[in-house]
């Protein structure tokens, strides 16, 4: 297996649709987007919706042309069939025929992507019980649930043991139980050396699982790195003062507008989160709190959820 | 390559799941099963068959005068007949009767022969058809000989042993041409028997039913079927959910698109094999006729699903919708049926009846015959042909005259010494059929008007003129010559002609007889020409030429015959040197007018066959016409090929030459074109304005009939295949009329080629746009 340092190379990518019967209407998908995606990783890219994640992952695998700039999947230009040969995919909203059972549905894709129909047999009883689809195998997919198809996209994606797998909202339609069992599913093929590419909506899927992370936005990438460095404390990211007061001391001491969440955390003492991202804010505060008798007993910056560093970002993109 | 077999597997797949493939199958078996039963048995005639009597009218003639005569065979049967009988019979050949039949099922159809047939098939049941004294003086064939032996006959043997004693009274009137009749049974129940067919005439009959069968199943509900079921296959296939999946895998996107489309084909592949297999089967073990070529229909007919579904695929990939997909066929097989009704129709009209077939030169200018047997006469004032020697107005239609009439060359032969010209027109019996033709006649200075000369004693099919006027009608086993008749002869011979229905010429006095007395018999399809400088005749027949002299008393003697060892039936020419003889194979054989060696042979293309052969009446050169509408040249004083062709090649439909050797071609519409052979030079032209449908026709209408692809002529590449045969008489021809080696009338080639051709074009042309669009298409 040839491991690439970087599994995805992304430089200065543009991506611009074309429609209307003289194609003069344009939106622009991708407005040079460039990522690097190292191997043996979990990367999950976030991204609010028309952000162009989709569009990014179907140039990569070549369903999409890229107008202009480099991409390239393990060491191959994007769509190339080699790239694709050691590549798995799950699509959004995928549909697998529905004639196929679960275990035609393998041989199918399992031969699209290069494997004899003996090696496919041989792999599938164990993947399906790998995804929880053991004992349904012979069942028409056409009775199977959302949830059940996601797995055998999944288990498909799998098959060939490819290097990178690229999935787009793998649990969608799967239930919490599921969800973790996917999630260790791919933290195990994480750990065998495989390099995970996660599309989803679900940041404390992300959250939970991904190495490095990148937000996508308005066909840019706004921030890379991993989960802690996108939620580590920031000037941006909310003071907590620790009083004793009551709550009507309190909210006379803070501008109202900058107050997020009042806690009270029991012997009359109260933790007040503030939006107060210039030191002199901070400064005046104290000023203010000491004039009024208020006791500090504590104060400190607090990290961001990933959920509120992505909003952050993207609400910064949007000002 | 296990990507594709992949996609084709799980086309497979698909193809069995779909419950519609489950119940298509169901109903083929079904049918095959309902059809099982059905078989045919073979066994010894017993009834007359109308096509064995050759003569009806002689025979009832026969009949009727046995009434007067005593122990012969005639006698016996017509006091079998009872009073009613015996009225009807005299009713029969009384053209004044009531009950004289009248013409039913269009010209050609002869209700007196049903009337005679059926008669005596009703006698042939008799106990006491046969009579010894009776039938003393025939020879009887040792079948009926061992009958006649034989006690208590079965009701089938008496009728076989009373038909073999009718066949051997009447050799001239009847020919009993195979001893073997078909039943068509269906489980032990003869449901029609026997047919009235000799297994010979019933063996194409049956193939162009098996076709016609197979056709319907497969052309029209197989193929439409596996349309409705296969349209949205490609459009499911490029859907987003599944397209993004598919083109994530390492596979091309044009093979997938044409994997796919194969894929597609498999349904119609399933289906057909399963037809065409079941009837095969069922002819092979139920009927015993075991005709391998049945299964070439199988790729045929998926091949003219391909050229259809091509269109769906395309659609189905750029609209992802399967009803577009399934519109844009219906519109894209109604367009090919309205371009390919309104070719057909425009070349029937501009080409085949209103288009040049014959042409004459006379003193004063030129003549030229239509498809529809019209003569015109060039009017070099107005530029344009004028109708001329113009049948009289209760004659049969022009329409008739194309389809019917083409076993008879219309073809006016121009007779320089009395300035006349002179042809044969077909002519119907009283009773309804056709009997020998009419000469007719028409004198420049009558402004050529037609005057009919009387009816021939016997089928002629060529008038020929000698150096000196002679006038000569060979006949299979005669040569006649026109000698004229006074008024008083002309007027009995009306008279005779009116009261027998032409079944005996009135106007034998004016056909007399010239043949040598050895004359040999040339066969129902023979070709016959004088040449120019000596009056030789040369008579092609049985496979045999014969070459007979001059006498001085104007008759003919044998000089010598060339054996051909062929059956076929030919055309052929003579002048100066050579002769040229073309044979229905396109074999065509160039022979020194004397000694009848063959100095040069030359083999035309396969399925070209020949229509008829014409020689400069000096003898510098010779032309043979084919049925392709090609002209092939010949040097006269050498034998040689003469490399230059007419530029109408392709679409000549008629040739002949002018009293100075030159060539007269006719570019298959309304123009007369006259060339130098030597030089090839065109010397001058007739030609009339066309109108504003033949711009439609050259400029609209046949170039997109050329474009487009033709899947509806496939079926007639099944009749091909069926037939084995690439030239067939012309669609329409009444079966009673067709004569497969009468090489004058009118044949649709069928080129497999071109059809082919056309469809693979289209259908690459398809698979490309479809690839093209798939390979740069965002999904």
């Amino acid at each position: 297996m040839v491991i690439a340092e970087s599994v995805i190379q992304v430089q200065d990518l543009r991506k611009i649709y074309r429609s209307g019967v003289l194609r003069r209407r344009t939106v622009n998908a991708l407005e040079g987007v460039s990522l690097d995606v190292p191997s043996g990783q979990i990367y999950g890219l976030l991204g609010p919706n028309g952000a162009g994640k989709t569009t990014l992952i179907k140039v990569l695998l070549g369903i999409v042309r890229k107008t202009s700039g480099d991409a390239r999947v393990l060491g191959h230009a994007a769509g190339e069939i080699a790239a694709r040969r050691r590549v798995g995919y799950l699509p959004e909203n995928h549909r697998i025929p529905r004639h196929l059972t679960g275990s035609t549905a393998l041989e199918y894709y399992g031969c699209l992507s290069g494997l004899s129909v003996g090696e496919v047999r041989r792999r599938a009883p164990g993947l399906l019980g790998r995804v929880g689809l053991k004992g349904r195998e012979h069942d028409r997919v056409s009775g199977y649930s959302k949830g059940m198809q996601q797995r055998l996209g999944l288990a498909q994606a799998m098959l060939h043991q490819p290097d990178l797998i690229i999935l787009d909202e793998p649990t969608d339609g799967v239930d919490p139980v599921g969800r973790k069992q996917i999630r260790e599913v791919l933290r195990s093929l994480a750990d065998e050396g495989a390099s995970i590419f996660l599309n989803s909506h679900l940041l404390q899927e992300i959250e939970l699982i991904c190495d490095r992370v990148a937000i996508l936005s308005n066909g840019s990438v706004r921030r890379t790195g991993s989960v802690k460095e996108l939620t580590a404390a920031i000037a941006e990211s909310p003071m907590v003062f620790r009083i004793r007061a009551d709550r009507t001391t309190a909210e006379s001491c803070f501008e109202i507008s900058t107050v997020s969440k009042v806690e009270d955390v029991g012997d009359g003492v109260l933790d007040v989160h503030a939006g107060l991202p210039e030191q002199h804010q901070v400064d005046s505060i104290i000023d203010v709190l000491r004039s009024r008798d208020v006791s500090l007993l504590s104060m400190n910056r607090r990290d961001l959820t990933l959920e509120e560093a992505f909003l952050q970002i993207v609400r910064e993109e949007t000002a | 390559m296990n990507a594709y077999l992949a996609i084709l597997k799980d086309s497979f797949r698909e193809a069995v799941a779909s419950r519609v493939l489950l119940i298509a199958l169901a109903g083929i078996v079904s049918i095959l099963l309902l059809l099982a039963p059905f078989g045919l048995s073979t066994d010894k005639a017993t009834e007359l068959r109308r096509s064995e009597v050759r003569q009806p009218e002689r025979l009832l003639t026969r009949l009727v005068n046995g009434a007067e005569e005593q122990n012969t065979p005639a006698a016996h049967l017509w006091s079998l007949l009872n009073d009613a009988q015996q009225k009807r019979a005299r009713d029969l050949l009384n053209p004044e009767s009531e009950n004289r039949p009248r013409r039913r099922g269009g010209p050609g159809a002869n209700p007196l022969k049903r009337q005679i047939v059926d008669q005596l098939n009703e006698l042939l049941k008799a106990d006491h058809f046969y009579d010894v004294d009776s039938w003393k003086d025939v020879r009887l064939p040792d079948e009926a000989s061992n009958l006649l032996q034989q006690p208590g006959l079965s009701d089938s043997s008496l009728q076989r042993r009373n038909l073999l004693l009718l066949a051997a009274a009447f050799r001239r009137e009847i020919d009993i041409a195979d001893s073997n009749a078909i039943s068509l049974g269906y489980a032990n129940a003869t449901v029609i028997g026997p047919i009235p067919l000799t297994p010979s005439q019933f063996e194409p009959i049956f193939d162009q039913i098996v076709v016609r069968v197979v056709g319907v199943f497969l052309g029209f509900l197989g193929v439409f079927g596996s349309l409705l079921v296969t349209a949205g296959l490609i459009p499911r296939t490029f859907e987003p959910g599944e397209i993004a999946l598919l083109l994530s895998k390492p596979v091309h996107r044009s093979w997938l698109f044409v994997t796919k489309f194969l894929g597609g084909c498999i349904f119609t592949l399933l289906y057909a094999s399963v037809l065409v297999t079941g009837i095969w089967l069922l002819l092979g073990i139920r009927m015993g006729s075991w005709q391998h070529q049945l299964l070439w229909c199988i790729p045929v007919y998926v091949f003219l699903f391909m050229v259809y579904y091509s269109v769906s695929a395309v659609a189905g990939a750029i609209w992802r919708n399967s009803i577009v997909a399934l519109v844009l066929v219906v519109l894209f097989w109604t367009g090919l049926q309205v371009v390919g009704v309104t070719e057909t129709a425009l070349q029937d009209r501009l080409v085949n009846d209103r288009g040049i077939k014959e042409i004459a030169i006379v003193d004063t200018g030129i003549l030229a015959v239509d498809g529809e047997q019209n003569t015109y006469i060039w009017n070099a004032e107005s530029s344009h042909w004028q109708q001329t020697f113009e049948e009289p107005p209760d004659s049969m239609s022009g329409f008739a005259r194309r389809f019917l009439a083409t076993g008879v060359r219309f073809a006016p032969v121009y007779d320089s010494h009395s300035d006349r010209i002179y042809a044969l027109q077909l002519a119907e019996s009283r009773f309804g059929g056709f009997g020998p033709p009419q000469l007719v006649t028409g004198y420049a200075e009558d402004g050529w008007e037609r005057v009919s000369l009387g009816r021939v004693p016997e089928v002629v099919t060529t008038v020929l003129i000698g150096k000196d006027g002679r006038v000569l009608l060979p006949s299979s086993q005669r040569i006649y010559q026109y000698v004229g008749q006074t008024e008083q002869q002309q007027r009995r011979a009306d008279f005779l002609d009116n009261i027998t229905g032409g079944i005996l010429s009135g106007a034998g006095k004016a056909f007399k007889q010239v043949q040598p007395k050895d004359m040999p018999d040339l066969g129902e399809n023979f070709a016959a020409a004088i040449n120019p400088d000596d009056n030789q005749l040369l008579l092609f027949g049985n496979g045999h030429l014969h070459q007979l002299k001059a006498l001085d008393d104007g008759s003919y003697s044998l000089i010598q015959s060339r054996d051909f060892d062929t059956d076929e039936s030919a055309v052929m020419n003579v002048a100066g040197m050579h002769a040229v003889l073309a044979l229905a194979s396109g074999k065509i054989q160039v022979l020194n007018a004397r000694s009848l060696e063959t100095v040069h042979e030359q083999q035309l293309a396969d399925g070209v066959v020949p229509r008829l052969c014409t020689a400069a009446p000096d003898g510098s050169s010779l032309a043979i016409l084919t049925h392709a509408e090609d002209v092939f040249l010949f040097d006269g004083s050498t034998g040689r090929p003469i490399t230059w062709h007419p530029p109408e090649n392709g679409a000549c439909s008629a040739v002949a030459y002018s009293p100075d050797g030159q060539l007269l071609v006719s570019n298959g519409r309304l123009a007369v074109r006259k060339y130098d052979v030597s030089t090839g030079q065109r010397s001058d032209e007739w030609s009339e304005q066309t109108t504003w449908v033949y711009d439609l026709y050259d400029y609209v209408i046949q170039p997109l009939w050329t474009v487009l692809p033709k899947p509806s002529q496939l079926d007639e590449f099944v009749t091909y295949i069926m037939s084995g045969k690439q030239s067939v008489l012309a669609t329409g021809t009444p079966p009673w009329m067709a004569n497969g080696d009468n090489l004058q009338q009118q044949r649709d080639t069928f080129e497999p080629v071109p059809v082919i051709r056309d469809n693979v074009i289209f259908l690459i042309a398809m698979l490309c746009v479809g690839c093209l669009y798939v390979a740069r298409r965002d999904y």
